[in-house]
């Protein structure tokens, strides 16, 4: 399972960006093998359908959620589509850092029983 | 290349996955009439729950046309399967489901549920397992009349017709307004 964050910046302390198709960077976590890696958004100054094409990059990863601060009205029906879940994080001030350290937490619990 | 087809909502799948014909005198050799899953949802709005064109188009997130085409065509469909003996086969068609959404009591992060039967236990975000359904909340109107000289405004009374009222400082005309009620 692969988690993405969409990001304002390609670094930890980036905050979480306020739209998910034309955020600057998507970083994504793996909890079973613990890594974080950085993908930076091609997609990210398209004039339209950005949030598709990087929905369709992000599954070709093999992401299964993602985090953003807010999803368009045409994404959110493919996601559903794709079985990808959508997380809405209340705060635009989280950054990426803080978001890993809660998942790690999270998912290292579930998985460690 | 034509137009793409707008992604109709269905509420719920079916609860079966097609009909089977019986007692036909000679085994029948055609095939089986495929229903789409928007003609089903088509139906079941209008002849099932009984709600008009419009209602149901809303509740599919289509224009009015386009039910109506989509209900055209399910009639046809079931017409064929009855008068010809085939069954019919529910499966296929350009839909998307709801998915319910949550939110977390701990992190005030809003989630939805991918997986449509069963219903997550806690958060995927901070682990947390006090979730909640999510309600969306719904800004409050209410309408206002304000003078357009002065700025002066009042709660609109129903009972007046503020286009013959003029304002109670200055004289000046009113107009009505809808004012959104930040909580």
């Amino acid at each position: 399972m692969k988690i993405a964050i969409a990001a304002s910046e390609c670094t930890f302390s980036a905050t979480v960006d306020s739209h998910f198709g034309h955020s600057h960077c998507f970083v994504i976590f793996e909890p079973d093998s613990d890594t974080v890696s950085f993908i930076s958004n091609p997609y990210r100054d398209a004039t339209e359908k950005a949030g598709e094409m990087a929905l369709q990059m992000l599954l070709k990863q093999g992401v299964s959620k993602i985090i953003s601060l807010d999803f368009g009205k045409q994404i959110q029906p493919m996601m559903d589509q794709q079985k990808v879940q959508m997380i809405i994080v209340n705060s635009a001030m989280l950054q990426v850092e803080e978001l890993i350290s809660m998942l790690r937490k999270t998912y290292q619990n579930t998985y460690n029983f | 290349m034509p137009r793409h087809k707008n992604l109709r909502k269905l509420a719920q799948v079916p609860v079966i996955k097609g009909l089977r014909a019986y007692g036909l005198k000679t085994p029948s050799q055609k095939p089986a009439v495929f229903l789409h899953l928007e003609e089903y949802e088509a139906i079941k709005l209008c002849d099932y729950d009984q709600k008009n064109h419009a209602e149901a188009c809303a509740l599919m997130l289509v224009s009015r046309p386009t039910f109506t085409r989509i209900y055209a065509a399910a009639r046809k469909k079931i017409a064929i399967a009855l008068a010809e003996g085939r069954d019919i086969v529910i499966e296929g068609g350009k839909v998307f489901m709801d998915s319910n959404w949550f939110v977390c009591q701990s992190c005030k992060s809003t989630f939805n549920n991918p997986l449509l039967l069963e219903t997550p236990a806690d958060c995927p975000l901070c682990g947390n397992d006090d979730i909640a359904a999510y309600q969306p909340v719904r800004p409050q109107r209410r309408m206002v009349c304000r003078c357009k000289r002065c700025g002066h405004q009042h709660d609109h009374q129903k009972t007046e017709d503020c286009r013959y009222s003029t304002c109670p400082d200055c004289d000046g005309e009113l107009t009505q307004l809808e004012e959104t009620i930040s909580t």
